[in-house]
C-alpha cells in the first residue's frame, strides 16, 4: 500500500496536511525524500529552507546541503548539455559560476578560457568569472587584469568595479580606487556603501602619506622610550587596509571580533565567553540586524572547543560564511579569518597562530554571486531564494519558447546583454539581437511621457517575415520572436509568471 | 473612392480611439484627426523618429520590414502603421483592445494606401 501511496501521491498529501496541523522533523524529511524520488528539487528545496528556519535541526540541514547539491549537479549537467546543443557565451558562464560556487576552480577556468576560445568578442562574464577565480586564488594582480577587462566591455557593472576597487585598496593603489569611486558615486549618488569605500580608501591614501613621512630622514631624534600608547585607530582602517596597526597586535594576543556593520562602522569585541551567539534576536551575545532580514536570530555562534575556537552555522536561513565559503559543519578559526552573517563581516582576530589571511574582505565575492554571467541576476546574491528565482526565470523561458510559433526568447538587461536564451531557429545571434532589441525598446521610451500614452510596458512590432514582442520590468526586457502565426495571446499568459521572477 | 479626410474619420470613430495622424517620415503631416490641443507635428515627429530606428535595428538583424507597432503605455496604446513612406499613428485609449481596432483598421489602412498610391 505503502508504495502505491506514494505512486498515486496520497501518501504526499497526507504528509503535507499533516505537517500543516503538527510540524516534526521527520515530516518534513519524508517529504522532502518525496519531492527529492519526483525529482522535483526545487520544491524539496523550498520546503527545507523554510523548515531548517524553525526547525534547528542538524539532519535537515545536512538534507538541505545534499539537495542543494544535486540540485546544483543536475543543473551543471543540464547546462553541459544545452552548451553541446547551443554553444554560446552565456551559458558557458552560467557553467563557470556553478562549478565556481561548487569550488571546482579548475573546471571553471578552463570553462571559462574555453568560452573566450570561441567567443573572444563581448564576452564580459568569462573575463568577470576567471577574475573571481583568481580573486579566490588570492592572485589579486590576475583578477583586477580581468575586471579591468570586464569593466570596458560594461562600464555600469556595479559589482565588478566593486571587486576591483577593493583589490585597488588592498594593493595600496588607492587613487585608482578614489578616481573609479568618486565616478560611480556620480552615478549613484544615494548609495552610501560606495560613499563608505570612499572613505576607506581616502584613508589609506592618507596613510601611506603619513609613511612616506615618516621614512623620510628627520633632523630631530625619535624618542626611543617613548611609551606606546595603544591608541585606537581610525574605524575604517582596522578592517579594511592591510596594515598593521599598533593595537590590533596587542589585541591578537586575546581572541577578538572585528565587526563591521554595512555602513561601514567597526566594533570589536573580546571573545570572554566559551559560547558565543551572534543573532537578530536580543537575546544574542551579539545582537545584529541589517534591517534585510537576513540575518537569523540566533545565527551563528563561536565556540571555544580544545581552547580554540570555532564557528557554527546555527540553522540560519541565509547561512554562515568563511573567507567566502558557505559552512556546513564548524569551522576551526584561523587568525584574521573573515566570518560573514549577513551583510555583517566579522573578522577573527587572534587565538590560532596559524597562516593568517590578507585583510581583504572575501565577503565582496560572496555578494557576487549576484553576477552569475557578468552583470546579470543583481537579484540573486541578496535574495533569499536566489536558485530558485533563476529556475522560475529559466522555466519561463523554456516555457514561453514551447509555445507554437516562437522562434526565439531572450531575457535581455539593462546594458543590453541576453541574461536567457531560448532558441527553437539558431539564425539569430543572441549578442547582437539583445543589443538592438534592447535599444529599440530604449527608444520607444524616449519622450512617450509627451504622449498620452505615457510609460510604455510592452510592445509588438510585425514585421513582413515576423513579429517581435517587447515586455519590461525592472530594467529588463524580454524580447520574443516568433513567426507572424505566433498568438501573442499565449504569450502574455506565460510572461505574467516570467516577469515575476525578474526582480 | 473615398478621400483621406473620409478615412481618417472612420479611423477616428472606430471605439475607443482618440485620434490618428496620417504623416510623411519627413515630418509633413497628410491628414490629422486629433483632438484640440494635442500638438499633431510633435506626435508624429516622435513617431517617425521611434520607427525609423526601429526599422534600422530590424533590418540589421534581418527581421524584414516593418509593417506595424503597438505600443503598450499607462494611459492608452499607440499603434503605428508603416505603408510605402508614409505612417499612420492611432492613439487609443488604455482600455482599447488592439487587436480589435488593428482589425478595423485594415481596411481602412488599404484604402488610404489606395489613394496614395493613385
Amino acid at each position: 500500500m505503502g508504495i502505491l501511496d506514494t505512486i498515486f501521491g496520497n501518501k504526499k498529501k497526507k504528509i503535507e496536511a499533516a505537517l500543516q496541523k503538527d510540524p516534526t522533523v521527520d515530516k518534513v524529511l519524508e517529504l522532502s525524500a518525496i519531492y527529492v524520488s519526483e525529482n522535483d528539487l526545487s520544491s524539496a528545496l523550498r520546503l527545507l529552507r523554510a523548515w531548517s528556519k524553525k526547525f534547528n535541526d542538524e539532519k535537515m540541514r545536512t538534507t538541505l546541503h545534499e539537495v542543494e547539491l544535486q540540485e546544483r549537479k543536475s543543473e551543471i549537467s543540464a547546462l553541459e548539455v544545452r552548451i553541446k546543443e547551443a554553444p554560446n557565451s552565456l551559458n558557458y558562464s552560467r557553467l563557470a559560476s556553478l562549478k565556481i560556487k561548487s569550488g571546482e576552480l579548475e573546471d571553471a577556468l578552463r570553462i571559462s578560457k574555453e568560452s573566450l576560445e570561441k567567443f573572444p568578442q563581448f564576452n564580459s562574464g568569462a573575463h568577470q568569472c576567471i577574475g573571481d577565480i583568481f580573486l579566490i586564488q588570492e592572485n589579486y594582480d590576475g583578477a583586477a587584469k580581468e575586471y579591468e577587462l570586464v569593466i570596458k566591455e560594461d562600464p555600469n557593472n556595479f559589482q565588478v568595479i566593486k571587486s576591483l576597487c577593493e583589490i585597488y585598496i588592498y594593493k595600496n593603489m588607492v587613487s585608482k580606487a578614489v578616481s573609479y569611486l568618486e565616478d560611480l558615486i556620480k552615478k549613484n549618488p544615494a548609495d552610501q556603501t560606495l560613499r563608505d569605500m570612499l572613505a576607506r580608501a581616502k584613508a589609506g591614501e592618507t596613510l601611506v602619506e603619513e609613511v612616506e613621512e615618516e621614512v623620510l630622514p628627520t633632523p630631530t631624534p625619535i624618542p626611543v622610550a617613548a611609551p606606546v600608547a595603544p591608541v585606537a585607530p581610525p574605524a575604517a582602517k582596522s578592517v579594511a587596509v592591510n596594515r598593521e596597526p599598533e593595537t590590533s597586535k596587542i589585541k591578537e594576543k586575546q581572541p577578538t571580533l572585528s565587526v563591521t556593520a554595512p555602513d561601514g562602522s567597526v566594533k570589536e569585541i573580546v571573545l570572554k565567553k566559551d559560547e558565543f551567539v551572534v543573532g537578530r534576536h536580543q537575546d544574542a551575545d551579539l545582537s545584529i540586524d541589517d534591517g534585510k532580514n537576513f540575518i537569523s536570530r540566533k545565527h551563528t555562534v563561536f565556540r571555544k572547543v580544545n581552547g580554540k575556537y570555532q564557528v557554527a552555522d546555527l540553522g540560519s536561513g541565509n547561512g554562515t560564511f568563511v573567507n567566502g565559503n558557505k559552512i556546513q559543519a564548524p569551522h576551526d578559526l584561523r587568525n584574521k579569518d573573515i566570518v560573514k552573517v549577513g551583510y555583517y563581516s566579522i573578522q577573527f582576530l587572534g587565538g590560532d597562530s596559524g597562516p593568517a589571511l590578507p585583510a581583504f574582505d572575501m565577503t565582496m565575492l560572496e555578494d557576487s554571486e549576484a553576477t552569475i554571467v557578468g552583470q546579470e541576476f543583481s537579484y540573486l546574491g541578496k535574495s533569499a531564494e536566489p536558485v530558485t528565482s533563476k529556475i522560475s526565470v529559466d522555466l519561463g523561458v523554456e516555457k514561453i519558447a514551447k509555445i507554437a510559433g516562437v522562434n526565439q526568447v531572450i531575457v535581455i538587461n539593462s546594458s543590453g546583454f541576453p541574461l536567457h536564451f531560448a532558441a527553437n531557429d539558431k539564425s539569430l545571434d543572441e549578442q547582437k539581437a539583445s543589443a538592438l532589441m534592447s535599444y529599440i525598446y530604449g527608444m520607444i521610451q524616449v519622450d512617450t511621457d509627451k504622449l498620452d500614452i505615457k510609460q510604455v510596458h510592452s510592445c509588438d512590432i510585425f514585421t513582413n517575415k515576423l513579429s517581435v514582442f517587447l515586455y519590461s520590468k525592472n530594467g529588463f526586457v524580454v524580447c520574443v520572436i516568433g513567426s507572424l502565426s505566433c498568438k501573442k495571446a499565449q504569450v502574455d499568459v506565460e510572461i505574467k509568471s516570467l516577469l515575476q521572477g525578474l526582480v | 473612392m473615398s478621400t483621406i479626410k473620409e478615412v481618417m474619420l472612420k479611423i477616428s470613430k472606430i471605439d475607443k480611439v482618440t485620434g490618428a495622424i496620417l504623416s510623411s517620415y519627413e515630418g509633413i503631416i497628410i491628414d490629422s484627426m486629433m483632438r484640440e490641443g494635442k500638438d499633431e507635428v510633435m506626435q508624429a515627429g516622435i513617431a517617425s523618429h521611434k520607427l525609423t530606428k526601429a526599422k534600422e535595428s530590424l533590418s540589421r538583424l534581418n527581421l524584414g520590414e516593418i509593417k506595424q507597432m503597438n505600443l503598450y503605455g499607462a494611459n492608452g496604446s499607440q499603434c503605428l502603421f508603416e505603408f510605402n513612406g508614409k505612417f499612420l499613428v492611432v492613439n487609443c485609449n488604455k482600455d482599447a483592445n488592439i487587436n480589435y481596432v488593428s482589425l478595423e483598421l485594415q481596411p481602412l489602412i488599404e484604402d488610404i494606401n489606395k489613394i496614395l498610391t493613385k
